[in-house]
């Protein structure tokens, strides 16, 4: 209270004291005020605690909610530098062997040395550089070789003059052929990585083209062997024509003969004919061929044969024909050939391979991307940057080799797996050509030009459990075992025992019992008396925390219902309540349901739903979702928004250079911009499948797309139409085309109309349902609400059913998530209080004001009181000194 | 301005009247109202003051200012009377409650 501003120092009465001390009593009430206001806010503090405890058990529940968390596996590997894994909720409990032969790897291409990171390669003009990713098919890794010369089959090659990789090929004067120079590089294979082909050694196809009637003299003789065996033969004295001639070499070889008999013996094939001039002998497995006319008598004594006209003397002949080598690498790693002279070898001194005949094929599930390089970034650096700016699923880098020309772009695919080699096309924006110089430096096409160089091939992880050969695209493999996520680490074998996880399960059922004990406990001490310290607890006999705690009790005294297993009881698995409402665990008894009933503990304390239709998957439930089995009933499928060409796609569709189509994906009402993006198709020309690839991975690879999730597919269907469907189903799902630039989109889809996708219907035991995509989900109200299932597949009609149950930690979960509701039990409760203080607060206010009045009022009255009893005072004092005056004077 | 000994003599009865009534007020506990008559015996007191002493009285008027002052000094006690009780309660009010007052001042406002 305000002092006043009276001085009472003159007057007869303390003025200030008199009034403080009279307010003192006015303001008793407000003291009471206080000590209800004082009396709520312990209650208040008191469900603060309670809510708290809730809270604390709440988030203990929050990991035994789901069933699949009481089936937990474990899975151990014998050797963890090999592998490591984790069993998920469908695994089947064994002994598995594991042995890695490959870890999975991916592509990386090197392109020749650039003088300078920085400096512009070519002319800058627009270029579209494309990646696309896929496997590579039927294509060695490796070097051709060339022909061996004729000193090396004649003479051989001596030892030194060729090593591989390093290691040095054992070649003496024996290794005279291919074939033989084959079988020295694979005795090395183990150790370099390297296989040798020898290419078919075949006689020249000229070898016949003239071939003289055989004449022999008196003393003349004249055979000729091919590999050893003899064709044909003349004695002396045969006059030409009568002897060895082209027709006559030919029926020696005509089938059946001993002749052909005795080459096919030797492993030579005959092709053409000695008539014809293009007889040629053939050794597959790349040993010489050796063609020979012995001639005998006295000189001249024979004429015409191989090479010779009729009657020119023939002093005999020896044709050897060889051939080459193809090097394999194992792991289609580079190959470095060195040695003193591999050139003996057909090969040439340093480092390199390449795919020889290889096929590319796209995998369409990879998206693909564009990068467009011009005179702003046509240098290593500038490419570099663009390429990782793109994001499209390729790292560039520039190491430097110190060399002469030392800057070199790195291309490395992101992702690992045969599937994910690299093709890179170049494109200008027609009718200009792309740039020459950058086409030389990039382009690279595993069945085509190889202007980059494959450092480290694109590879999946290989691997075989228990004898069964699998193998993976990275080095995390799923599902090679049912339910479990492999990852392999190391080249090895290793155990893997996969096992019920037993102690996780009893360490969630004691953390169960623990969380609900911890709540009562806190409850019992808010409510209860306490006969030690004679105190009750601050809510002793508060109806909101007795129904709290009679909620709780009842909950965990009704079986679990829906699902029907053998399990609905929590004293089944030896949970009871004793005598002070504390749960206990038997853990005999627990242990024996363990042993029985393992995998339906779940369903005791999680959600858990089943449906009986395998295209029908259970998604989720809410807290408003009631236990049961309800009939599935399907009136509409889910569909996609697609787009089909109206007629069946040509043989060969060309797309033109510089093609960008506009790309409107799920597209919204209104209309949104980040649901349009423009594709670039890489241009060539495709076959029907490759158009389906080419145009899924270029659409999938728009960054704009794949940031929110929204895909494509496409495919040719059962008429060779050519089908672009979003990924998405349902009514927000949707796709459209429109032309920029190149080639049209008529051009490929005619005039095709695109279709919008429907969303699922149907109803759940009878009861309606929203449909969202494959989603359906049971509507508000009723017994299905929040039952959310996919319906992925199959048709419209029956579908089987759908039995939904909740076991004790995802409904105590969900009875503690009402009571701790903004609406719930306790904040109603609380809400009240906090009214209740607000308006004692409120009342002590306004009592508080009226004091203030009364105050101001005594004091103005006390102040005048004041003032008149002095003034009295000072009137008495006269009065008495005139009565004085008065007496002395009579 | 000089004073009569008339005027004189009616000042104090007028003075006299007021006294009275303050016994009445201050019986009523009408404190205002004692408040604005004491400034009114204020108002001739200091009248007097300023004149009185070259008065002289006659015997008779000397008589009828003795009592008008003895009556006056009468009134001046009553109303002193009257607010002793009063100030007594007030007294008692303020040592039992002493210790209330203190509580509320703990709690304060909320």
């Amino acid at each position: 209270m305000a002092t006043s501003g009276v001085s009472s120092s003159t007057g007869v009465l303390d003025v200030n004291g008199i009034v403080s001390q009279l307010m003192q009593a006015e303001s008793r009430p407000l003291a009471n005020y206080d000590k209800k206001t004082a009396a709520f806010q312990a209650t208040l503090s008191a469900y603060g605690s309670l809510s708290g405890a809730i809270g604390v058990f709440q988030s203990a529940l929050g990991g035994l909610t789901k069933a699949s968390d009481f089936k937990a596996l474990s899975a151990i590997a014998g050797d963890a530098t090999v592998l490591s894994a984790s069993a998920g909720a469908k695994a089947v409990a064994g002994n598995y062997n594991v042995n890695v032969q490959q870890l999975a790897q991916a592509q990386t291409l090197t392109s020749a040395g650039v003088a300078s990171s920085k400096s512009a390669i070519g002319l800058g003009a627009r270029t579209t550089l494309s990646f696309q990713f896929g496997s590579i098919g039927s294509g060695n890794f490796g070097l051709n070789g060339t022909a061996l010369g004729a000193g090396v089959l004649s003479s051989g090659i001596g030892n030194g003059a060729l090593t591989i990789n390093g290691t040095a090929i054992a070649t003496d004067s024996t290794t005279s052929s291919a074939r033989a120079l084959a079988e020295a590089i694979n005795a090395k294979s183990t150790t370099t990585g390297v296989t040798a082909t020898a290419s078919a050694a075949s006689s020249s196809a000229t070898l016949f083209a003239t071939f003289g009637d055989i004449e022999t003299g008196a003393d003349g003789g004249y055979t000729l062997s091919v590999g050893g065996v003899q064709i044909a033969a003349q004695g002396a004295g045969v006059l030409a024509g009568n002897g060895v001639t082209a027709a006559g070499i030919d029926a020696a070889l005509a089938d059946p003969s001993p002749v052909l008999t005795a080459l096919t013996n030797a492993g030579i094939t005959v092709s053409g004919t000695a008539a014809a001039g293009d007889l040629q002998f053939t050794r597959a497995d790349g040993a010489n061929v050796v063609v020979q006319e012995t001639v005998t008598g006295s000189p001249a004594a024979v004429s015409g044969g191989i090479g010779l006209a009729p009657g020119a003397a023939n002093g005999g002949s020896t044709v050897t024909a060889g051939s080459s080598i193809v090097l394999s690498s194992t792991n289609a790693s580079p190959i470095t050939v060195g040695g003193s002279n591999p050139a003996l070898a057909g090969l040439t001194a340093g480092t390199g391979g390449s795919y020889l005949s290889g096929a590319f094929t796209q995998d369409a599930t990879l998206a693909s991307g564009t990068v467009v390089i011009d005179s702003t970034n046509n240098s290593l650096e500038g490419i570099r940057d663009a390429v990782n700016k793109a994001n499209i699923g390729v790292t560039a880098t520039i190491v430097n080799d110190g060399s002469a020309n030392p800057y070199h772009l790195v291309f490395t695919a992101t992702a690992t797996g045969a599937n994910a080699s690299m093709k890179i096309s170049l494109a200008g924006t027609d009718p200009d050509p792309a740039d020459a110089a950058l086409e030389a430096l990039l382009a690279y096409d595993p069945a085509g030009a190889q202007n980059l160089t494959q450092t480290s091939a694109a590879q999946d992880t290989k691997l075989s459990v228990n004898g069964i050969a699998v193998s993976a695209h990275s080095n995390n493999v799923s599902e090679a075992i049912q339910g479990v996520s492999l990852t392999v680490t190391k080249v090895g074998s290793s155990s893997l025992n996969i096992s019920k996880n037993t102690s996780s399960l009893k360490e969630n059922i004691n953390g169960f019992v623990k969380a609900y004990n911890d709540l009562t406990g806190t409850l019992k001490k808010l409510t209860a008396y306490d006969p030690d310290t004679k105190a009750a607890g601050p809510l002793q006999g508060d109806a909101t925390a007795q129904s709290v705690q009679a909620q709780l009790r009842r909950m965990l005294g009704t079986s679990v219902t829906g699902i029907g297993g053998s399990l609905t009881t929590l004293s089944q698995i030896g949970i009871t309540f004793d005598k002070t409402g504390t749960l206990s665990l038997d853990s005999g008894k627990l242990q024996k349901a363990i042993d029985e009933n393992f995998d339906e503990i779940g369903a005791l304390f999680g959600a858990i739903g089943n449906t009986t239709d395998n295209q029908v998957s259970f998604v989720s439930s809410t807290s408003a979702t009631k236990p049961g089995t309800y009939a599935l009933s399907i009136t509409q499928m889910a569909t996609q928004g697609a787009l089909q060409s109206d007629a069946a796609v040509a043989p060969t569709t060309t797309i033109a250079s510089d093609t960008s189509w506009s790309v409107i994906l799920n597209d919204t009402v209104p209309s949104s911009s980040s649901n349009i993006a423009t594709v670039t198709i890489p241009a060539g020309d495709y076959t029907p499948e490759e158009l389906a690839k080419v145009l899924q991975s270029s659409i999938n690879g728009i960054a704009a797309f794949s940031k929110k999730g929204a895909a494509v597919t496409a495919s040719i269907d059962a008429d060779g139409k050519l089908v672009l469907s979003s990924s998405k189903y349902g009514s927000a799902s949707n796709i459209a085309l429109a032309d920029v630039s190149g080639s049209t989109v008529d051009s490929v889809f005619g005039a095709a109309t695109p279709t919008a996708g429907l969303d699922v219907a149907g109803t759940l035991g009878g009861h309606a349902v929203i449909g969202s995509g494959q989603t359906l989900t049971g509507a508000a109200g009723s017994e299905v609400e929040g039952l959310k299932v996919d319906i992925t597949g199959g048709t419209t009609g029956d579908r089987g059913t759908v039995s939904f149950s909740q076991g004790y930690a995802y409904q105590l979960n969900n009875l503690a998530t009402t009571f701790l509701a903004k609406s719930g039990l306790i904040s109603s409760r609380t809400d009240g209080i906090n009214k209740s203080i607000k308006d004692i607060a409120s009342a002590r206010q306004k009592f508080a004001d009226k004091l203030d009045d009364i105050e101001a009022r005594y004091r103005k009255q006390y102040t005048a009181l004041d003032v008149t009893l002095s003034q009295m005072q000072t009137t008495q004092q006269y009065l008495s000194q005139q009565l004085a005056a008065l007496a002395a004077n009579s | 301005m000089m004073m009569t000994n008339q005027e004189v003599l009616s000042v104090y009865a007028a003075m006299g009247e007021l006294t009275g009534q303050m016994v009445s007020a201050a019986g009523n506990a009408d404190w205002d109202r004692l408040e604005a008559l004491e400034q009114r015996v204020t108002a001739h007191v200091e009248k007097l003051k300023a004149n009185e002493a070259a008065i002289e009285l006659d015997g008779e008027q000397r008589q009828r200012k003795v009592s008008l002052i003895r009556k006056m000094l009468d009134d001046d006690r009553k109303v002193r009377d009257l607010t002793m009780p009063w100030m007594a309660q007030l007294s008692r009010l303020i040592n039992s409650t002493g210790a209330e007052r203190r509580l509320a001042n703990a709690y304060g406002g909320v």
